[in-house]
């Protein structure tokens, strides 16, 4: 058997890929796994994330779909000794098929985790880390998909950053969050949830999200009036036949969201003010 | 032939609803309409039988979820060999995936073994828009007297993994049993999964 010299092999490797359109059409959505680290201190969380990548027109779905759809789901399959924490949901959109009002991504998405390693992991082995990704994704037509993705980290002294810390950190910041400058009124109205919202001054409430599905309507959005400076008022529609619940929790995001960072809200419907300075946790 | 196709595929919803949903305990909307076979179907004929609204999409792999292992059929079955009316409702609107004539529709239920009672094109959305049909699939049990018993999801695994259906709670069984008991309702009403109706 000859040898074929390692140059003329890659030649040969490409002049024999498969022809342009004998590929196979580009998946709606195609996923991947990432790390803010290529290496992790042991015991040291650190950040990784599900990037979700939708074709252009395509979308994922939010933990709560809207009318429609259905949540992207993660199972992980860890190093022993390794946790990971709940997804970290970014804000969603909303987007509207034939008047059917869901939540979601499109485009690129990062679902950032939180990793957690042993403490007693040994330097230089490494940790593969492995998660089976299931998502529905639609345009007009929905397509269920998933794969099984994974990375291959190792421990050392220190963290090192990888490539895509920054994008990363980009996505943890932007995960709604309990908002101290927020103060949130809600009380039972017939058919309802008026809400009051004060503490939005520079930036006007946009959407709400509620994190449970079949409570409040999707459609419409609901519509704020500013009532003073920095107070805004709306009624949140409940589906037909369902009472108001007690406690509500979802996001809210502002309009010019660029600007500030969606708040996660979680509130009593009982009239009394409440104000959203929970410091723990991100959530969801 | 073509011109019997197009009644049957003609759905008008009867005028005298007010809200625009079927909510549990009140009246379900009043319809009308010709299933694909050419017969007439009016809500306010099935008064004194237990009715089944299935709103259903052939595209959409919440459907395929129930029909590819026989799930489906063997609820209409079931229930339907129980004397109740078991109507499966398209509303996608012509030009929109899932659109279908009543033909092509005939064919693929015979295909599937669909063991409803009769196939309703509503392509104007007019009879989906009056029960609020949101996704398929979606389900509305009508009892005797005319109101809504129950409305939303079919079971209490919302995915579109066919293995989910084993474990999985039926709620439309599980409505119409209660009611024929003499019960109540437990679970009247659930936020439905699926595809968007294609309105």
């Amino acid at each position: 058997m000859f040898k074929v010299p390692p140059g003329l092999a890659l030649v040969l490797a490409a002049s024999a890929a498969i022809p342009r359109e004998a590929r196979p059409a580009e998946a709606p959505i195609r996923a991947s796994l990432v790390a803010a680290v290529t290496r992790f201190r042991p015991g040291e969380p650190f950040d990784g994330a599900i990037r979700l990548e939708a074709a252009r027109g395509w979308h994922t779905y939010w933990t709560n779909p809207g009318e429609a759809g259905l949540a992207t789901t993660v199972r992980w399959t860890l190093p022993e000794g390794f946790t990971a924490g709940p997804l970290r949901w970014p804000a969603p959109k909303r987007f509207v098929t034939g008047g059917i009002v869901s939540f979601g991504h499109d485009g690129a998405t990062l679902l950032p985790v939180e990793i957690r390693p042993p403490a007693d992991w040994p330097a230089g082995r490494a940790a593969t880390l492995r998660a089976r990704v299931d998502w529905l994704g639609c345009r007009e037509e929905c397509v269920p998909g998933g794969a099984d993705v994974e990375i291959v980290l190792s421990a050392a002294e220190a963290a090192v950053a990888s490539d895509e810390a920054d994008a990363v950190a980009r996505a943890v910041a932007s995960v709604p969050r309990p908002d101290p400058r927020v103060r949130f009124h809600a009380r039972a109205v017939e058919g309802g949830i008026a809400v009051r919202l004060e503490g939005a001054v520079a930036e006007a409430p946009a959407a709400f999200f509620p994190l449970a599905g079949g409570v409040l309507r999707a459609a419409p959005e609901p519509a704020w009036t500013r009532v003073g400076v920095g107070v805004h008022e709306t009624v949140l529609a409940l589906e037909a036949g369902v009472p108001a619940p007690s406690r509500m929790a979802g996001v809210l995001t502002f309009a010019g969201a660029e600007t500030r960072r969606p708040a996660f809200l979680d509130f009593a419907v009982d009239g009394r003010t409440v104000p959203q300075d929970n410091p723990k946790g991100v959530r969801p | 032939m073509k011109s019997m196709m197009l009644a049957c595929t003609f759905a008008a919803a009867a005028a005298g609803f007010a809200r625009a949903e079927a909510v549990p305990g009140q009246d379900a909307p009043a319809f009308k309409s010709t299933c694909t076979k050419g017969t007439a179907v009016a809500l306010a004929d099935l008064k004194g039988k237990y009715v089944v609204l299935e709103w259903t999409n052939p595209g959409c792999p919440f459907v395929k979820k129930h029909y590819g292992p026989g799930n489906m059929q063997a609820v209409q079955k079931e229930l339907t060999g129980q004397g109740v009316v078991w109507l499966t409702v398209n509303s996608a609107a012509p030009g929109k995936g899932g659109h279908v004539t009543a033909e092509r529709w005939n064919a693929v239920a015979k295909e599937q073994g669909s063991a409803a009672t009769g196939l309703l094109i509503d392509e104007s959305g007019e009879i989906g828009r009056a029960y609020g049909a949101k996704t398929t699939p979606h389900l509305f049990v009508i009892g005797p007297d005319g109101k809504v018993l129950y409305a939303g999801a079919i079971d209490d695994k919302p995915s579109t993994d066919a293995a989910d259906v084993a474990g999985a709670v039926n709620y439309v069984k599980q409505a119409v049993a209660e009611a024929k008991a003499g019960k109540p309702v437990s679970v009247p009403k659930t936020a439905p999964y699926g595809c968007g109706v294609k309105y």
